[in-house]
Parts: structure tokens; C-alpha cells; sequence
């Protein structure tokens, strides 16, 4: 049944006996506070790193050096919106990629890239999680003293989706040897030319800031992703066993190279949580910064100096990144790269935002 | 195979590594994928347009499922959909009803717009011409629109419907459908074993699966629910499909046409028609009678079917369209059957047969397709045995199965080796005696005619021989039987080779050796019984008559020819036997027979005789030294290995295409006439003459012609001659034909002298300017000059149109010469020699055979089929069959269609069928059973672009982004199972209709 919204009795038998003075008075102060910082923005962030190839020959195919590795990982994000008394509304497009694979699979895949033949054997572990996404996000900053708790939540419209797992081995030189396991549910069909009748899937995704100044100090903490669901609707999937030169060993049996059965199901997914924690100490402009997701992790330090310009920054990273920093009242820039040739580097970041106060 | 793993295994993973894909970049597309929920078929001989189609599942109780509708009507559940101007219709199938069965029904429209073509080149009766269209029969009462008894209906059904099925509907699946519906009952009480009264009973899977294979036994066609019938009307029209399922599908549409011939002969409408021979196959318990003088027979249909056929070639023949290359075939066929069904006994009913277990196979067809492919993919991966781990090699239980057995390999290979190294030992010597004998007959030419450099002393002037050593060369004239031939003087003659061509050579190993070559004297009998001695000879024919051969030459490669000689029209070499003995007692016989025919610019008054190759004929027979014995039904039979090649090819338009040199080559295949580009225009080349109410020859008996009145459109084709088209009514209706005029002689004599071909019904209004000049139809077609190409009269605007003009000629179709057909076969029996202490046994080894056939018209027009069979025991058409057979059938057809400006679009269609005898996976039969397993595959594409490459052929070129529709259908038992498709480059994979998939390799 639905209610009317304004239904005094209703919101009589809501708080009845309960209405507290101090507590309106204690949210007109943190509304009060929020106003100061009215805004629209637009801002764009990426963040991306990829360990066995650079991020740009992660997209073009692997034509680079090559290093063992076992995490590829971009969180892209545009938003546009606006903040009013501390209220937060923005259109947000986000494009989600993380792939966490064995140093063996990644070694296994740069040799069939190049031509490579070893002859060993290869444990192959392999994980895929990529999403589109825009959707509408909502947020409100409570200010309590020095304390600020900005609640987030965002709900999305799934796009294109990746999603899966392989798990085998390879041996053998010459008739490469290949059996794996295949979980694979897309929305369209990168692997083979499945038809995807996958209709648009949707999700919902809670976070929550927090920051609190004490004199100098500035600290803060991001929990992005903290719950979310994702529920796609007619996924399409693949399940097989692929037998390639039909192993001794096989971890499945199948037929040919490989076979399995394709089909439509409802599909439920999840995105770990990004944990982001920084420490400013305000007189020297100097700030600390962790960041966390799943297997990635990020420890930064940076420092700034305010100019005629506005605020120049330079900051260095655990990641071997350097990054150069440009703000000011009306905009924020920020560039950190591991390799001045930007095709060449394997940990990129840019930051572009632009927000007119008022 | 280690190029396929890699491949493979990268599709596999890349996707994981950043959207990569397959391609290597990032631009991987997703091609067009067919969505899989629909059925499709024919109506009628694909001949009925705009009926009402609906696609009805069968209910539980064995009927067509009903529904009631708004207006509180009964109507069938399932789709509706409509057949188009071609007969084709296609319906959706909802994915619930999948896997069942289901009937199709076609109706007639209320407002009578569903109409039927005319199939028959005389008409259909008096208001319905040849390619015209008629409504078809519906019956109503007074004021309703519903339809009743008398009324177009047909049926097809099926027992498993599966996605992207064809089921046709016509008056064939028609009975099959009928019979399936029909129950048999004891009314008598003595029938128990086979009761014979027919009823009304339910549809079945199994009952509609036998109906149909009933009725595709009964009319000899593979399937009559997939096969696509061929409208005759259409037959000229390239269907796009391959050889062989274009001639059963002629042959399906000529049967149906046929339907339409003796209905309008039986005084009836098609319906009542089709009443009374359900009537039939319900009373005699679903057999039909083979030849019966009162009503429905085989024969009588198989006759009609042939009248058809013969009528349409006739048409075709006189018109400048295409005669299908596989109607002769299909005429053969027809005349066969009818021959054999007209000589037995009156009232001889068919004797049709379905076992239950055929049918039972069907039920687990998923299954057994799956697990048959499984193990075909298996075998055909390791073809010839190449894997170590091949079983009968290897012992061990994960032993891999070929699909050749690996000794045979082995042995075949060694024989085909020892075959090369006696090649390289003779072929110096074969080479040397051709020379000899091309000189000899150059010579002898030259003695007959008295020339100073005649060597005399090998020439017998009374007799007319010359002699070398043993072997004879004697003349003789010929009579070629032409109208204007003189006593004692010829157009041709022979050139007689008698005796043993003995060749002194130096073989390969730089040895001196002798070949002895000896022209045997095969005898034969001819069409009168006679027995005839065939020899080897060289014919040579002339335009003009002569008592001797002229002295003979040829345009000497700069367009002059030798003063005093004469040029010859053709050539004409057949060597019926000759042996060549070989070393090791071994011997090679070869038949050896091929036409070269003149061709010259007929506009171009200097141009010389350039020769084409009309037809050549080749066959060996390679017999080795006697091995051993054994004895077969009670007779001892001499072992030794044999080897028979037979080649044989015709090449099109061959007395047509003017070649840039005077003898044959292989570059003059596929290429056009330099500077004889089409719409290169030929002034003044035509002039016409349009009379009306002209009274013309109409035919001439016992030397009495036979006028009537007729308006005609004649054409004068430069100084070439006269074609003229003309119609005419009489009590039947109006007709149009054409006729060949004589150039010289008064009017009388030339309208004597003229020559008609078939003759067409056409509508009673046709008019001479509007139908046959300026209408839709080709009904004038192109004028062909040899040496060029074939013309169109550049008519003026139909506004400016004179009854009497010259006007220029436009070059539309420019002469190529293609191959109307390239045979090829190989085959050979080998001999297994067992030694054991000192003593040698021979056995038969298996036989094993390729046969080849290649059609290729133009150069991007061309068809291949070849088929490869091994332990086969007999040929079924073309496919190597057995009880142990292991064979391949494949075909490829290629066709460029026409596009705007640049545009090229093709469309490859392919076919393979596997044939693999004493399969035990699903019987428990020692021997095993026989299965087929047939893929057809179809891929469209428009090249020019930046994308992946598509299809086979042009495997290098780039196509159009997002325009390649590559798709392959495997049926197993005739039914269609999965779709296997090129998802990525050099990655297949097989898709069945239950989801499950997989990547043909391994």
C-alpha cells in the first residue's frame, strides 16, 4: 500500500513524544555549513595500472616489455552534477576493469602474443571482472564539529559486462598443450560470437567519507564500493572445457578444442571495496594518501605551494609514479605517470575538474 | 594443428586481457549473428504467391492446436506469415514450441489475391498463360468469407521442429502429411497384420517422420520437407545453390509442375485433382499405383514431369537464357523413370517401405549428431593416420582414431612414388613420340599434295599411306553428312595411325632407351549394331570441299597466312587405345580424344583462325606386373596393383571467344578480348522491321505451307542474318515464337525457308512494342557475334520508335571462355602381399578413389566438388559408399553479384557431406551402420572495406566493416541439429540447438 507522504498522523506516529530540539538545531548547523560550498562540477579521474604490460599495450595488444605480473586494474569515472547545501547530485559514467591473473598466465599469454615458445609448464589462473556504468549519484556531507560523514549512493545502469574466470594449465612445446576451465557471462560475446540477448542490467553501490580536522592536521577516509549489487538480468554465459592437443592431464573433458554449453541466466555481481585513507598536515601542504583495492595498493606523498597561479603540487608514489598537481578555486588538475612516455607507463593516473562556486 | 592450438587458446584469453579480442587490436567487432526462431520453405513448386501460411503446433491429442479468438472464432495457434512473389515464406516459432511437432498449413486469401504461376510453356487452359498467374481455388458460401471444402489448402508437417528449419508445403508433403495423419483400421476383422481401411487419426513425431521419409522414398528425392524445389518457369534463374541440390531441385519443382499438367489434362482444378490422388494413396494403404490407365499413376506423373522439362528446354534453348547445366541430367532421369513405370504391369502399386528403427533414430538425433561429430572431428583431424597415437598403431587405450587406415597410407604413397620415378624414366620418350608423329603428319600432307619437300620415300601415292618404320598413317576422306556435301570431294579428313610408333629417346637418367607405342584397333559396335574397328586419327576439317587435303597452315602468329595454303576450321584427334609397354612388365593404356574448333572476328574481314578447345577426353590406366592370385567365385583372378586417371573438360563459348593466339592455352581461360570491353558500341550494326498482320508460314506439311496471321519484329544482324519474333492467335491462344531467316532469296522462298523454334503461350493482349520491345521481360534477349560478344540493338525512345530503322549495337555480354566442366578422377586398387617363410599371398587391398568436378563459367563464377572416399564397395551418384566406407563429399560454389558502380558482393556456398560406413556408436551390429552427415554453408560478403577477411575465396582481401555473414548448417539424418560458424578467425565452432557448443579441432 503506498502512503501519502504527507500524512500528519503518519509522521506524528513517527516521532511521537520524541521531537528533540537540539537535533533539528544540530542539522540546521551542518545545512548552514554545507551552503558555504555550493558548486556544479565536472570533473573526469583515472586511475589505471597494469603490471605485466603498460596500460596502453594492455588495451592495443601486448607489443611491449613484458614483466610477470598479476593485476590489471582501471577505475574510470566521469561526473558531472552539482552540490547544494551539502546535498551532492551528479551524472556519473564509470567504467570498471579488474583482472587478477596467476604471473604464470600472464607469462603463458605474452608467449602465445610473441610467438614464444618455452615448452614448460604454465598454471593458468585467471579472473575478469570489467563493468560499464553510469547511473545517478547522491550524497550528503553531515558535519558535526570537526567531523565531516558524507554518506554516497549511486545507482547504476550496467552497460557492457565481462565477467569470468579461467583455471588450467598449459604444458608442452610445439602442439601447445591447453585445459582450463571457462566461467564466462557477458553481455556480448568477446570470447567466441555467442548471441547475447542481455538486456540492461542495474546496481546500486554505498559508500561512505569521512574526514576530521584537529588543528593542523587533516585526516580522511574514503570507502567506496562499501556495499553494492549488481543484478543482470538475461546474462549471457559460456561454461566449457577447452582441450587443446587433448592433454594427458586434462582438468575437464570435452569435446574438440573445446566445448561447454552457452545459454541466458539472471546474473548477480559485486565490486570490491576501494579503501582510500589520507593524512594532510596543512601548514607545510603536505599530504599522505593510501589507497586499497583488492590486490592493488598505493602509498603517495605529496606536497604543494600555493602561487599567483593557484596550488602546484608534486608528488611521489609507491608505485613509482611521479605526479604533477595544478588547482585552484575553479579547477583541479593532477598527472601522475611511472614513465614520462605515457604509452610506456604501466601506473597512470589524471585527474581534470572544473566546479563553479557560487 | 599447432597454428590452430595457438590461435585457438589466444581467442580464448585475449578476451580476458583487456578487451583485446581476437583480432589483436581493439577493434574487434561482433558480427551479424542469426537469431535462431524462425522456419522457413516453399510454397508449391515455389510457385505460390501471397497464400496464408501458418506454422501450427501439434497438440497433445495429435491435432493442430486451436485457440479462440476475440471475435470468438476457432483459429490455429502458432504464426501467420505469407509467401512472397518467389513462393517463399518464412514464420516465427516461439522458442516453447521447439523440439515439437508441427504442421504447416497454406490457405488461400479471402480477397483471392493468392495466386499460382503457370508452369506449363502451352498454357494452363485458355485464360491462363505460360508464367501468368491465376487465383487459386477457394470455395465459399453465399455472403461468408470462410473458406470450404474445394478450396487451396496443402499441409507440410514435422516431427522435431528445430530453428531454421525448412519445411515446404505442396501437394508432395501434402500426402506425406496425410499419410501421417492417416490411421489404418479393420472393418472386415481379418486384417490384423495390415488392416487396410483408412481413418482420420492424429499426428505423431513418429507418424510424421515416417510420412515424410514414405513420401521421399516414393518419389526418389532425399527430403521432400528441405529439398528447395525449382519452379521450371524459374530454372534459367541461378538459385545460388550447388550443383547437386540444384538438379533435385529441378527435378522437385518439374514432379510439382507436374501436378499442374495433369490436372489441366484430367479437366480438374489442382485441388480436385490432389482429392483424388489422396483418395488413392489412403486406399491402397498409402502406396500409389506405378502405372494405371484410368486415374492417378506414377508413370503417368513422371511422363508429365518429362514433357515439361523437354518443353522448357526447347524455350531456353531458343531464348538467350541460361539452360540450367544440370536439366540434361534431370531429362535423363525423368525419361528413365517413366520408361521403366510405363512398361509394368497395369494396376502394380508401389511397395514403399519404412522400418520402425529408421524412424526411431530420429528420436535421439541430438545426441547421436553430437557424439558422430565428436568422433568425425576426431578421425578428420588425423586424417591419414599422422598422429603416433593413432589405434592400430598404438596399443594404448587413449589411442586416436584416423580417418584412413595408416598402412594404406603408407602403401599408397609408396606405390604413387614408384608410379613418379617410372614417369621420370618414359616421359622423355612420350614427349619425342608426339613430335614424331605431328612431323609425319605435316609431311604426308605435303606428299599429297605434291610438295618438293615431301620425303618420298615413306610415301605410298597409290595408296594414300605413309610409312614409318611400323607405323602407318592412311588417309580417308570423311562424309560429315551436311546438306551440301559433293560426291568424291569432303570437307574432313582422317589421318588413319596403325601400327607401333617405336621411339628411340634418352630417358631421365641419361640412359638410351626404346618406347614402343602401339595404336591398337579397338572394335566396338555402333548405334545399328554393327561391329565397327575404331583407329587412331587426326581429322582435319575445312570450310571448303576438296577430293585431297590442302596444303594446310595456320595464321603464323602475325596474322598471315602461307600463299597457297588453306586454313582449317578445326581439328579432331581420338586415340580409342593405345598401349605403351613399360618397364617391369608393367603397361600404360590411355584414351586420348579432343576438338579444336576455328574461330575468326565475323566483322573483321582479315582476321585468321584462331583454335579453341571444344572438348578433350583423357584416360589412363596404369596396370602393374601380376602380383599373384586368388580365387573369387570359384575363379582364379591375377593380383596387380592398378591406377586410373580420368580427365576430361569442355570449355564454354569456345566457337565464340577469339583468342590472341592461334592455338589453345590455359591464359586463354576466364580473360575477355582486348579492347572488347562491354558498352563498346558497333554502329549501324542492327536493323529492324515491325510489321503488323503480316501472313506468315505458320508450318509446312507434306510440302504445303500453312499461313496464318501474325504481327512479327524482325532483326537484320549486319550481314549475319535474320531473327524475327512472332505472334499469333489461334482457337488454343496467343503465341510467340522465334524464327531464324534466310538472308538471301525472294520473300517467299526466305519465309519457306525459315526456321522456328519452341513456341510460347504469352497473354492475349501482347503487344509487340510494349512486351516484347520496351516490356520488363527479355523477351528479345542479345544477338551473338562471334568473336565478340553478345549485342543489344540500341533502340531509340519508345516515343521516337519507327517501324523501320538501322540502329547501332551495343556490346553487352563480352565472349569469355570458361570451363562448362572439368572432370577428374584417380582411383586405384591395390594388392596386399603377405610373405611368409617363402611363400606369398595376395589379398585385394581397399579401393580408394577422388573425383573431382569443376565449373567455372567466368572467373568469379565457379563451383568444385570433390569427393574422396576410401574402402568404399560402390559409387551412389558421386558419393563412395559401403559397408566400411569412410568418404567426403565436398562442393564449393562461388558467385559474384551484381552490385552498384564498384560493388562487389559474393556469395560462397559450400556443402560437405561425410559418409562414414560400419559406424558402431549407436548399434550394437557387428558390422555397424552406415551415416551421412551433411554441412552447407553460406557466406555473403561485400569486399572493399578494412575488416576481416570473409568466406574462402577472397581469403586475402579485406571486406566491408561489419558485412560478413558466414554461417554452415549440419544436419544429421536430414535434420537440421547445429550451425557452425567462424566465430574467429580460423576458429569454428558447432552450435546446437540445446546451448551447448564446441570448437571443431583439437
Amino acid at each position: 500500500m503506498v502512503r501519502s507522504l504527507f500524512s500528519g498522523a503518519d509522521v506524528h506516529r513517527s516521532v511521537p513524544g520524541r521531537f528533540r530540539p537540539g537535533l533539528l538545531f544540530f542539522l540546521l548547523c551542518l545545512l548552514a555549513a554545507a551552503a558555504n560550498a555550493d558548486e556544479v562540477f565536472s570533473r573526469v579521474s583515472v586511475l589505471g595500472s597494469s603490471e605485466p604490460v603498460p596500460v596502453y599495450d594492455m588495451v592495443n595488444g601486448w607489443d611491449a616489455d613484458f614483466r610477470r605480473g598479476s593485476l590489471a586494474y582501471a577505475d574510470a569515472r566521469i561526473q558531472s552534477g552539482f552540490r547544494l547545501s551539502g546535498w551532492t547530485l551528479a551524472y556519473e559514467r564509470r567504467g570498471y576493469y579488474y583482472l587478477g591473473f596467476s604471473r604464470d598466465t600472464s607469462e603463458f599469454y605474452n608467449n602465445l602474443e610473441q610467438g614464444i615458445d618455452t615448452g614448460r609448464r604454465y598454471e593458468l589462473d585467471l579472473k575478469v571482472q570489467t563493468l560499464s556504468l553510469r547511473g545517478v549519484r547522491l550524497s550528503y556531507a553531515l558535519n558535526y564539529r570537526s567531523f565531516t560523514i558524507e554518506p554516497v549512493l549511486t545507482y547504476y545502469r550496467v552497460g557492457d559486462y565481462q565477467i569470468g574466470s579461467l583455471n588450467g594449465f598449459s604444458e608442452g612445446s610445439g602442439d601447445l598443450e591447453v585445459s582450463a576451465l571457462l566461467d564466462y557471462y557477458f553481455n556480448e560475446d568477446k570470447l567466441l560470437e555467442y548471441p547475447a540477448n542481455a538486456g540492461d542490467g542495474r546496481g546500486i553501490s554505498a559508500g561512505l567519507s569521512l574526514s576530521y580536522q584537529q588543528g593542523d592536521w587533516l585526516m580522511s577516509a574514503s570507502l567506496q564500493d562499501l556495499f553494492n549489487r549488481f543484478e543482470l538480468p538475461n546474462a549471457a554465459f559460456t561454461r566449457g572445457c577447452i582441450n587443446l592437443a587433448g592433454s594427458a592431464q586434462a582438468v575437464c573433458s570435452g569435446n574438440g578444442a573445446a566445448s561447454g554449453v552457452s545459454g541466458d541466466a539472471d546474473y548477480r555481481t559485486d565490486i570490491p571495496l576501494t579503501f582510500e585513507a589520507q593524512a594532510q598536515y596543512t601548514p607545510w601542504n603536505l599530504k599522505l594518501d593510501y589507497y586499497r583495492h583488492e590486490n592493488y595498493q598505493r602509498l603517495s606523498a605529496r606536497k604543494s605551494w600555493p602561487t599567483m597561479i593557484g596550488t602546484l603540487g608534486v608528488s611521489a608514489h609507491s608505485t613509482r609514479q611521479f605526479g604533477l598537481h595544478w588547482s585552484s578555486r575553479w579547477h583541479e588538475l593532477s598527472v601522475a605517470a611511472d614513465d614520462a612516455d605515457w604509452q610506456a607507463a604501466r601506473e597512470l593516473q589524471l585527474q581534470l575538474g572544473l566546479r563553479f562556486p557560487w | 594443428m599447432t597454428q590452430f592450438s595457438r590461435t585457438t587458446a589466444l581467442c580464448l584469453l585475449s578476451v580476458f586481457f583487456f578487451l583485446a579480442g581476437c583480432s589483436g587490436n581493439s577493434t574487434s567487432t561482433t558480427r551479424e549473428v542469426q537469431t535462431l526462431s524462425s522456419v522457413n520453405g516453399y510454397v508449391g513448386a515455389a510457385n505460390v504467391r501471397n497464400a496464408t501460411l501458418y506454422a501450427v503446433p501439434v497438440n497433445v491429442q495429435g491435432q493442430p492446436s486451436t485457440e479462440i479468438n476475440d471475435l470468438n472464432q476457432e483459429v490455429y495457434l502458432g504464426s501467420v506469415s505469407s509467401s512472397t512473389t518467389v513462393g517463399f515464406y518464412r514464420a516465427d516459432v516461439k522458442k516453447e514450441y521447439i523440439g515439437g511437432a508441427m504442421v504447416f498449413i497454406a490457405e488461400s486469401k479471402a480477397n483471392n489475391s493468392s495466386v499460382r504461376v503457370c508452369e506449363l510453356v502451352n498454357g494452363c487452359g485458355s485464360d491462363w498463360a505460360y508464367r501468368q498467374v491465376k487465383a487459386v481455388p477457394r470455395v465459399t458460401d453465399e455472403g461468408s468469407t470462410v473458406a470450404k471444402e474445394g478450396s487451396f489448402r496443402l499441409l507440410g508437417a514435422v516431427g522435431n521442429i528445430q530453428n531454421n528449419t525448412r519445411v515446404n508445403v505442396n501437394w508432395i508433403t501434402h500426402l506425406a502429411a496425410d499419410h501421417a495423419y492417416t490411421s489404418y483400421i479393420d472393418e472386415v476383422g481379418d486384417q490384423e497384420a495390415a488392416p487396410e481401411t483408412p481413418r482420420d487419426g492424429m499426428f505423431t513425431p513418429f507418424t510424421i517422420e515416417r510420412g515424410n521419409i514414405w513420401l521421399s522414398r516414393q518419389f526418389g528425392l532425399s527430403d521432400v520437407v528441405s529439398i528447395r524445389p525449382i519452379a521450371p518457369s524459374e530454372m534459367h534463374n541461378d538459385p545460388g545453390l550447388s550443383a547437386v541440390l540444384r538438379q533435385e531441385g529441378i527435378l522437385y519443382g518439374l514432379l510439382l509442375a507436374a501436378g499442374q499438367k495433369l490436372a489441366l489434362d484430367a479437366g480438374q482444378n489442382e485441388v480436385e485433382w490432389l482429392r483424388d490422388v489422396v483418395a488413392q494413396q489412403r486406399q491402397l494403404g498409402g502406396q500409389l499405383y506405378l502405372n494405371n490407365s484410368s486415374g492417378f499413376s506414377l508413370a503417368v506423373l513422371y511422363q508429365a514431369a518429362l514433357d515439361i522439362a523437354e518443353e522448357h528446354q526447347q524455350l531456353l534453348q531458343s531464348s538467350s537464357l541460361a539452360i540450367p547445366p544440370q536439366l540434361p541430367a534431370v531429362i535423363e532421369i525423368l525419361r528413365n523413370k517413366a520408361n521403366q513405370l510405363s512398361a509394368v504391369a497395369e494396376g502394380t502399386r508401389s511397395d514403399i517401405r519404412v522400418d520402425a528403427e529408421e524412424i526411431n533414430n530420429w528420436v535421439d538425433r541430438f545426441e547421436n549428431a553430437k557424439e558422430f561429430l565428436k568422433d568425425t572431428n576426431e578421425r578428420l583431424l588425423n586424417y591419414k593416420g599422422d598422429d603416433p597415437k593413432t589405434c592400430g598403431v598404438y596399443a594404448g587405450e587413449d589411442c586416436v582414431n584416423s580417418f584412413i587406415d595408416p598402412a594404406y597410407v603408407a602403401k599408397t604413397i609408396g606405390y604413387y612414388d614408384g608410379l613418379n620415378a617410372l614417369y621420370r624414366q618414359v616421359g622423355p620418350g612420350l614427349d619425342q613420340a608426339l613430335r614424331e608423329l605431328r612431323d609425319h603428319s605435316l609431311d604426308f600432307i605435303r606428299c599429297l599434295n605434291d610438295d618438293v619437300s615431301c620425303v618420298s620415300s615413306r610415301y605410298n601415292a597409290v595408296n594414300k599411306t605413309y610409312q614409318s618404320g611400323t607405323l602407318t598413317l592412311t588417309l580417308s576422306p570423311v562424309e560429315l553428312g551436311l546438306d551440301n556435301e559433293d560426291e568424291g570431294i569432303f570437307n574432313a579428313f582422317d589421318f588413319l595411325i596403325t601400327g607401333t610408333q617405336t621411339v628411340n629417346y634418352t630417358d631421365g637418367n641419361g640412359a638410351a632407351a626404346t618406347l614402343p607405342i602401339l595404336y591398337k584397333q579397338p572394335k566396338s559396335t555402333n548405334s545399328s549394331g554393327e561391329e565397327i574397328i575404331q583407329k587412331a586419327r587426326l581429322r582435319i576439317v575445312y570450310d571448303e570441299q576438296s577430293a585431297l587435303p590442302p596444303l594446310t597452315a595456320v595464321d603464323d602468329g602475325l596474322g598471315n597466312l602461307a600463299v597457297g595454303h588453306v586454313q582449317p576450321l578445326g581439328f579432331d584427334v581420338e586415340w580409342p587405345d593405345v598401349e605403351i609397354t613399360l618397364p617391369d612388365s608393367q603397361a600404360l593404356n590411355l584414351y586420348f580424344a579432343t576438338k579444336l574448333i576455328g574461330v575468326r572476328d565475323v566483322l573483321d574481314e582479315a582476321s585468321l583462325y584462331h583454335y579453341n578447345v571444344t572438348e578433350v577426353s583423357l584416360s589412363l590406366l596404369m596396370r602393374g606386373r601380376v602380383l599373384g592370385s586368388i580365387t573369387e567365385d570359384g575363379k582364379s583372378v591375377e593380383l596387380r596393383n592398378l591406377a586410373q586417371l580420368g580427365l576430361s573438360a569442355k570449355p564454354n563459348n569456345a566457337a565464340n571467344f577469339y583468342s590472341e593466339t592461334v592455338w589453345p592455352e590455359l591464359d586463354d581461360l576466364l580473360t575477355i578480348r582486348p579492347g572488347y570491353d562491354a558498352d563498346v558500341i558497333q554502329p549501324g550494326l542492327f536493323s529492324y522491321k515491325l510489321q503488323e498482320e503480316a501472313q506468315v508460314v505458320l508450318k509446312v506439311t507434306n510440302n504445303v505451307p500453312q499461313y496464318v496471321t501474325a504481327d512479327y519484329f524482325q532483326v537484320t544482324i549486319a550481314s549475319l542474318g535474320i531473327e524475327r519474333f512472332e505472334v499469333f492467335t489461334d482457337t488454343t491462344g496467343t503465341f510467340l515464337r522465334k524464327c531464324s531467316v534466310p538472308l538471301s532469296g525472294d520473300d517467299a522462298s526466305r519465309e519457306l525457308g525459315k526456321v522456328c523454334s519452341a513456341t510460347q503461350s504469352v497473354a492475349a493482349d501482347f503487344d509487340l512494342l510494349d512486351d516484347l520491345i520496351y516490356g520488363e521481360d527479355d523477351y528479345l534477349g542479345l544477338f551473338s557475334i562471334p568473336g565478340r560478344g553478345g549485342y543489344r540493338p540500341d533502340f531509340p525512345e519508345k516515343a521516337s520508335f519507327v517501324n523501320e530503322a538501322t540502329v547501332d549495337g551495343k556490346l553487352v555480354a563480352v565472349f569469355s571462355q570458361g570451363l562448362d566442366q572439368l572432370n577428374m578422377r584417380a582411383a586405384h586398387e591395390l594388392v596386399n602381399e603377405q610373405v611368409q617363410d617363402d611363400t606369398t599371398t595376395v589379398s585385394r587391398a581397399p579401393m580408394a578413389i577422388v573425383d573431382m568436378k569443376l565449373t567455372s563459367p567466368s572467373k568469379d563464377n565457379w563451383e568444385v566438388a570433390i569427393a574422396a572416399g576410401y574402402d568404399y564397395d560402390y559409387l551412389v551418384d558421386v558419393l563412395p559408399t559401403g559397408k566400411r566406407a569412410q568418404s567426403i563429399y565436398l562442393s564449393y560454389l562461388v558467385r559474384e553479384l551484381p552490385g552498384e558502380g564498384d560493388q562487389r558482393f559474393f556469395t560462397e556456398l559450400g556443402g560437405l557431406i561425410i559418409f562414414r560406413g560400419g559406424v558402431k556408436l549407436f548399434t550394437d551390429d557387428p558390422e555397424g551402420e552406415s551415416l551421412g552427415m551433411t554441412l552447407a554453408s553460406r557466406v555473403d560478403y561485400e569486399l572493399g572495406g578494412t575488416e576481416l577477411p570473409c568466406g574462402v575465396v577472397n581469403r586475402d582481401d579485406a571486406i566491408r566493416e561489419g558485412n560478413c555473414n558466414a554461417v554452415a548448417y549440419l544436419t544429421f539424418r536430414n535434420s537440421l541439429v547445429a550451425v557452425i560458424r567462424e566465430e574467429r578467425p580460423g576458429v569454428y565452432v558447432a552450435r546446437f540447438s540445446d546451448g551447448t557448443f564446441f570448437i571443431l579441432g583439437g
